[in-house]
């Protein structure tokens, strides 16, 4: 992901870029979904680089240019910033040939792009939403090695009633409040995973062993409720997985135990938090089929750092969305 | 909190970052085009720097906070305009019209890859 994250550094790409709407998705759902959006993707990645192609894997990732029509300009899955810029100005040379009748959607189409759903339609934009960080603690190793700086993101939501709930009913300093069970399971389960170094499953709701979170308030400020957050978490499963890429199921277990420490404060008249800084830090074990972990199943350092995401932090739906249970 | 208690928060947030993994925390040069500096502000260094008490030293928490989030020559890839979901593009780039440049991955690029 490194490599491939700084082919958009490159400053012939950027320059080529320019001339694009440029879009980043998620490209599982591309392809197994039914959707209108779906359709369209599948109707132009077959035509690209892994068209038919359904060994080492079925895989469609990549880099495809397109018409908004649909039409199929060109693709390349590389990280190396002078094919990507090659194949940037080849799509653009086709752009330019393309009959202006075949560049766009017709209204029909819009229509039924406007229509898709997708879980980011369920964004708590009253609510709480925290952009997550994660990355190793104390890493040892080479720093020119990627694993050394390796770092993955997320995103937590939250709705407004969820939000809310962490909070203390009495706005008086020492006050208390236990955040629900299923919220902390939730973090413990879905975001307090191992994907430093790549995607990783979540854990099931029987791999829970410890979740929880306390808040208590620390100061009041006219409207303002200071709050510090103490918790921990302790998820764990065994049984047989592939933990290397393309290996054999082995007898394995792997599991990530945290401290919680947070702070935040909560605006009474607004009913929202408007600062929200959440830390833990713990260890890791064991690995799963793609999060690069073969040689490091002993449990290591780890951190994860969940604040606030801003109004333009980008809408994407938290990795194991289909398990979130927003209420 | 004033501009200057965050420009002295973000400096020592810097300097923890720096000593802890020898790589800049935040670059103080932002990324290039449109995205990336306001992106910054918003979601990594004004909730950080706002919980940061005036005149305090970069504590315990802020520190291993730092030591996590992303640095900005990390999210330099973020300076281009990236549109977070196929549909809205298709539809934004056909009005303009211009080609639609898209990157897929197994996970989102802008999320969990």
């Amino acid at each position: 992901m490194r490599a491939r994250r700084s082919v958009w550094t490159d400053e012939a790409v950027q320059a080529l870029l320019a001339q694009f709407v440029t879009v980043a998705d998620e490209v599982g759902r591309l392809q197994r979904g039914e959707d209108a959006e779906c359709a369209v993707f599948k109707s132009f990645c077959e035509q690209g680089h892994y068209g038919g192609r359904m060994e080492p894997t079925g895989t469609r990732q990549g880099i495809y240019a397109v018409a908004p029509s649909g039409r199929f300009l060109a693709s390349i899955n590389h990280t190396d910033p002078q094919r990507v810029a090659e194949m940037l100005r080849t799509a653009l040379q086709r752009w330019q040939e393309l009959p202006e009748a075949e560049r766009r959607l017709d209204d029909e189409q819009v229509k039924k792009l406007e229509g898709t759903k997708r879980f980011e339609d369920r964004y708590p934009g009253d609510g709480l939403v925290l952009a997550e960080y994660l990355r190793d603690l104390d890493a040892k190793g080479e720093q020119r090695d990627w694993r050394t700086r390796a770092w993955n993101e997320d995103q937590a939501w939250f709705t407004r009633d969820e939000a809310a709930s962490m909070v203390p009913e009495r706005a008086e300093v020492g006050a208390t409040a236990d955040v629900p069970a299923r919220l902390v399971e939730r973090l413990a389960r879905l975001h307090l995973v191992d994907s430093v170094r790549g995607q990783t499953p979540s854990f099931g709701k029987q791999a829970v062993v410890v979740a929880e979170l306390q808040s208590e308030v620390v100061q009041v400020e006219a409207q303002q409720v200071h709050l510090r957050f103490v918790g921990k978490t302790h998820v764990e499963t065994k049984g047989r997985w592939v933990i290397t890429d393309r290996g054999e199921p082995v007898d394995h277990e792997r599991g990530v135990r945290t401290g919680l420490s947070g702070r935040a404060v909560w605006d009474r008249a607004s009913r929202r938090f408007v600062s929200f800084e959440l830390l833990a830090s713990g260890e890791r074990w064991g690995a799963t089929q793609y999060n690069g972990r073969p040689a490091d199943l002993q449990p290591t350092p780890i951190g994860f750092g969940f604040v606030l995401a801003g109004k333009d932090h980008p809408r994407v739906a938290p990795a194991f969305w289909w398990d979130y249970e927003l209420r | 909190m004033g501009a200057d208690i965050q420009v002295e928060g973000r400096a020592a947030i810097e300097a923890v970052g720096r000593a802890l993994r020898g790589v800049r925390a935040y670059s103080a040069d932002p990324p290039r085009a449109c995205g990336a500096p306001i992106m910054l502000a918003h979601f990594l260094l004004v909730p950080l720097l706002a919980a940061l008490p005036q005149d305090a030293p970069v504590d315990d928490f802020a520190r291993q906070l730092a030591a996590i989030v992303p640095s900005g020559d990390e999210l330099a890839w973020r300076s281009v305009p990236w549109r977070a979901e196929l549909r809205t593009a298709l539809v934004e780039a056909s009005r303009l019209p211009k080609p639609v440049l898209l990157w897929a991955m197994n996970g989102h690029p802008l999320g969990q890859t």
